[in-house]
């Protein structure tokens, strides 16, 4: 799309939206931009303003102390501990009860029979029952939220990808 | 991302050599701390090796699925830090909560972290993550006119903090 009509006011808008450098600017507006700009002194002026903010803003590069084995070993860690497989997720089962399931399956040493499973379902309750009762094992409040948000993230992506 | 599906290590490597730099940078300028920018890297890539097989290449491209993903979670942090500061902040309607840089920053990455974070996010996605105008808009639920609100407000802030001349 071009932006044949490009009025003064949107052109300074854009120009102090994306700044000066005709790079930076959307490709749909680049064209009408830079023609706005070689006819107008006061485009001109805007767009050395926003220049010296531009020129700032790249005078910073970001360290990456992050290491692409560092990632490696995370998800290594993370797949062994909880045997998340890697499959995708079935949206014809309720997401709440895919990860209870994933959860039983893990309690279960993964592939169990259904003996042992109805055993580890009915162990679980119990043992989240008394823990709750007995205040012991509870996470502090920092954790649960960050695991309620874990949580939340993952139903709201799979609700998004639905 | 077929071969991460399937399994395949060194695809999953190759691609996370390819985009850790574009999302810890991200994260860490919505952040302010390598240690954040490591928990939201570090998710974001178990996310891409379990959920390869969700990854849709005809509705968007990996950069913007994986910025998506660094962006949720830069905004979960923010509001998880949102609730720790006092009522007589959050009672200002749009609060801006100014982050505080947990390692020594220079004065852009500190003028980045006083903006409130749908101005730092613009900005950031826009000016340093290599991303569109569509893309970014996409990734932060809004329109394109909306994201080009907000840098101008970001851009102007910017320039107030870091004493450019207007």
């Amino acid at each position: 799309m071009t932006d044949e009509l490009l009025t003064q006011e949107r052109a300074r808008a854009l120009i102090m939206a994306y700044g000066a450098d005709p790079d930076r600017w959307p490709l749909e507006h680049r064209e009408p931009l830079s023609l706005a700009l070689a006819n107008d002194p006061a485009l001109r002026a805007c767009a050395a303003d926003e220049s010296k903010l531009d020129q700032l803003m790249t005078s910073e590069p970001i360290p990456l102390p992050i290491t692409v084995d560092s990632i490696l070993d995370f998800t290594d860690r993370t797949v062994a501990l909880t045997d998340i497989k890697q499959t995708p997720l079935d949206l014809s089962v309720e997401p709440s009860r895919a990860l209870l399931e994933r959860l039983i399956d893990w309690l279960c040493f993964s592939g169990a029979h259904t003996a042992r499973r109805g055993f580890a379902v009915a162990g679980l309750s119990l043992a989240v029952g008394i823990g709750l009762g007995l205040g012991i094992a509870v996470p502090s409040e920092d954790e649960w939220v960050a695991s309620e948000q874990y949580v939340f993230a993952l139903v709201e992506e799979v609700q998004a990808d639905g | 991302m077929q071969r991460v599906a399937k399994g395949d290590r060194g695809a999953y490597a190759a691609l996370v050599a390819d985009h850790l730099r574009p999302i810890s940078a991200y994260a860490q300028r919505m952040t302010g701390s390598v240690a954040n920018a490591e928990d939201i890297a570090q998710e974001v890539f178990l996310r891409l090796w379990l959920k390869a097989g969700e990854f849709d290449a005809t509705r968007a491209r990996l950069t913007t699925w994986l910025h998506q993903m660094a962006h949720n979670l830069a905004i979960d942090l923010h509001r998880k830090k949102q609730r720790e500061v006092s009522l007589e902040v959050m009672d200002i309607p749009d609060a801006a909560v100014p982050s505080t840089p947990e390692e020594p920053v220079g004065p852009v990455a500190q003028a980045l972290l006083q903006l409130p974070e749908r101005q730092r996010s613009a900005l950031a996605l826009t000016y340093y993550q290599d991303l569109s105008n569509r893309e970014v808009a996409d990734i932060m639920g809004l329109s394109t006119r909306a994201v080009e609100s907000l840098l101008v407000r970001a851009r102007n802030a910017m320039k107030i903090q870091l004493e450019i001349a207007q």
